[in-house]
């Protein structure tokens, strides 16, 4: 190993084996041994691909619920939806911002719900509505942007939070719902 | 699981790349050239391939003995026949579509 490039390249294949379900272990090697063979250019291009992969095929083998659970949280994210939808209705007169706000909750999770059906993907939804909850609650603490902005920072935010927990709540399902007890 | 068709234009561009030597083995890296797929799109696909019994995988040893082994791909006889299928449909979707243009292009 030389080269700063190929020492990250390393850090970034040896992190996306590691999240790898253990059913692929040996494409994580696969992906290993490719880079071994790549130049310097090429390798850390490469790398940071395998590890999206990789966190691609986690999402993937945490989506793999039974089918009532599921269909469960995927109702649960619609009719959630339909409740941002509903804020909406009421705030469209009295605070537009913050009504544009819910509605892009309730399309968010409709969206999601909608994958979740049709794709099944469960935790990638998940791991989206977290990623984007989570930012938008980091967002609203910066100094001076919430005020700035033409929005109910205090309810905006209460959203945000609530959405990291519905993240974290359906990851942990999934989790529970996948995980095989050791042998 | 979800379901997967394996018949996405990403898949048709494996089996295209896989399918112009397909009694040869090829490497993950030249597959990523070749269909100018990015790691991140073409591994999970090799990966749905092989676990649907259209791909063969093994270890090669590699040219230079400091280097270690390599994952190496090559289509089945039901990979094979599933690509060409998915590329003649591809092909005759291609064709049907500048004849549809040409229609609208009347009317």
């Amino acid at each position: 190993m030389s080269g700063l490039r190929r020492r990250v390249a390393s850090m970034l294949l040896e992190a996306g084996a590691a999240v790898l379900p253990a059913a692929r272990r040996e494409w994580g090697e696969a992906m290993r041994a490719e880079a071994a063979h790549l130049g310097e250019r090429e390798v850390l291009g490469f790398a940071a691909g395998c590890l999206l992969a990789c966190l691609g095929e986690r999402l993937h083998a945490l989506s793999a619920v039974p089918a009532p659970v599921r269909g469960g949280l995927a109702a649960a994210l619609l009719l959630y939806a339909a409740f941002a939808a509903r804020s909406a209705l009421r705030m469209a007169e009295a605070q537009p911002p913050t009504a544009a706000v819910f509605a892009g909750v309730a399309a968010a999770y409709a969206l999601a719900a909608l994958w979740v059906v049709l794709r099944r993907g469960l935790a990638e939804a998940a791991t989206v509505l977290l990623v984007l909850n989570l930012t938008a609650a980091a967002g609203l603490r910066w100094p001076g942007l919430a005020g700035s902005l033409p929005l109910d920072g205090a309810l905006v935010s209460a959203l945000a939070v609530e959405g990291v927990v519905i993240g974290l709540a359906v990851l942990g399902t999934c989790l529970a719902c996948t995980q095989r007890p050791a042998a | 699981m979800p379901r997967r068709r394996h018949s996405s234009p990403q898949a048709a561009l494996v089996f295209a790349a896989l399918a112009e030597d397909a009694a040869g083995w090829q490497h993950g890296y030249d597959l990523s050239r070749r269909t100018g797929l990015a790691s991140g799109t073409l591994y999970p696909l090799l990966m749905r391939l092989h676990e649907a019994g259209y791909l063969d995988a093994r270890w090669e040893e590699a040219a230079a003995p400091s280097r270690p082994p390599r994952h190496a791909y090559r289509l089945t006889a039901t990979g094979a026949a599933f690509g060409r299928d998915l590329l003649a449909k591809r092909d005759l979707l291609a064709e049907r579509a500048p004849v549809a243009g040409t229609a609208e292009g009347c009317a």
